[in-house]
């Protein structure tokens, strides 16, 4: 291999790598509104037989920062951002696999609550979901 | 006690068949110290998200000792298995590892000592990482694996960049240490140990 070819192969790697490197940012990219914004908040808890739907305004620019200025949200900080343990002293319970479930519009979110934007019009639904 | 000593029996039996499957000593702790490295070179790096010289010393050892670098990736998987306990994770290193040393078995022959060009497969198994552990789950939902790959994606390419620059950087001499450590404890040979002193 000359030395040529092997300028020719890193760079093209590189570039490689840079094209991938964008089109992964771009995919994952989630644009977020600015101002305010109003949405709907579903907490449902079969166990304790409580639910409940509530219209909030918000600044906020993600889900997750609403619900620390939120005071029935109960939550702990994690490396991955924030993880919700219970609403209204309803806490989850891991020994009896009762955990928070969340979902975006009837969509089981994907990511946790600190990515996901907060959207005019959105409904957020809660529920304390038993099993794994 | 009997059923430790049937344990026994099963361990030791096929050691006494003189043959083709037996494993001589320097084999047998060669894949155990290379494991070894292996997964101590994890252990290390480990602070680093994505940063991982596994890559690289699986290709080096694959170059060097090849096929025998399945077993060792196989006795590292157990370690790993160890220190994390079971997940789904683990049936996907079950793959994805022994997959790494296929793929430089058959390039081997065609890439030969372009460290250039290792650097390229490095990287290239790097950014597609997260779309091996991804397969394992699209059979069972596809929209999860779909998503569970593109979230990944951009540490799919900062571990393809890591990667190729690492074994850029390391793969030469690496390879290098290795195969000078081969030659010089060859004269032992490698026949199985039973035959040479025992028959």
């Amino acid at each position: 291999m000359t030395k040529k070819q092997k300028i020719t192969l890193v760079a093209v790697f590189a570039a490689l790598l840079v094209i991938i490197g964008v089109v992964a940012g771009v995919v994952n990219h989630r644009a977020t509104q600015a101002g305010g914004k109003q949405f709907t908040i579903e907490i449902v808890s079969e166990r304790d037989d409580y639910e409940n739907t509530a219209v909030y305004h918000s600044d906020a620019e993600y889900l997750g920062d609403f619900l620390r200025t939120m005071d029935s949200c109960q939550y702990e900080e994690s490396d991955y951002g924030i993880y919700i343990t219970g609403f209204d002293g309803m806490e989850q319970d891991l020994d009896n696999q009762y955990w928070w479930c969340v979902s975006v519009n009837g969509q089981a979110a994907t990511t946790g609550a600190d990515e996901i934007p907060l959207q005019d019009g959105d409904v957020y639904n809660f529920t304390l979901t038993q099993g794994w | 006690m009997r059923s430790r000593f049937r344990m026994a029996m099963f361990i030791t039996l096929p050691s006494h068949r003189a043959g083709k499957g037996d494993m001589s000593t320097q084999k047998l702790t060669r894949i155990a110290l290379l494991s070894a490295i292996l997964y101590v070179s994890k252990v290390a790096l480990e602070f680093l998200p994505n940063v991982e010289i596994v890559t690289l010393l699986i290709i080096i050892y694959s170059l060097v000792f090849g096929k025998e670098s399945i077993l060792i990736v196989t006795v590292f998987n157990f370690f790993e298995l160890i220190q994390w306990g079971f997940g789904t994770w683990w049936i996907s290193y079950l793959y994805v590892w022994p997959l790494l040393c296929v793929i430089t078995l058959l390039l081997k022959k065609i890439l030969k000592e372009e460290f250039v060009a290792w650097s390229v497969v490095s990287g290239g198994f790097g950014i597609i990482f997260g779309s091996l552990f991804a397969v394992l789950y699209l059979p069972i939902d596809p929209a999860y694996a779909l998503s569970y790959w593109i979230s990944g994606l951009p540490w799919d390419v900062w571990h393809g960049g890591f990667n190729f620059i690492l074994m850029l950087i390391l793969g030469k001499p690496l390879y290098r240490l290795l195969m000078r450590l081969k030659k010089l404890f060859k004269e032992d040979g490698d026949q199985p140990s039973g035959n040479k002193n025992c028959s």
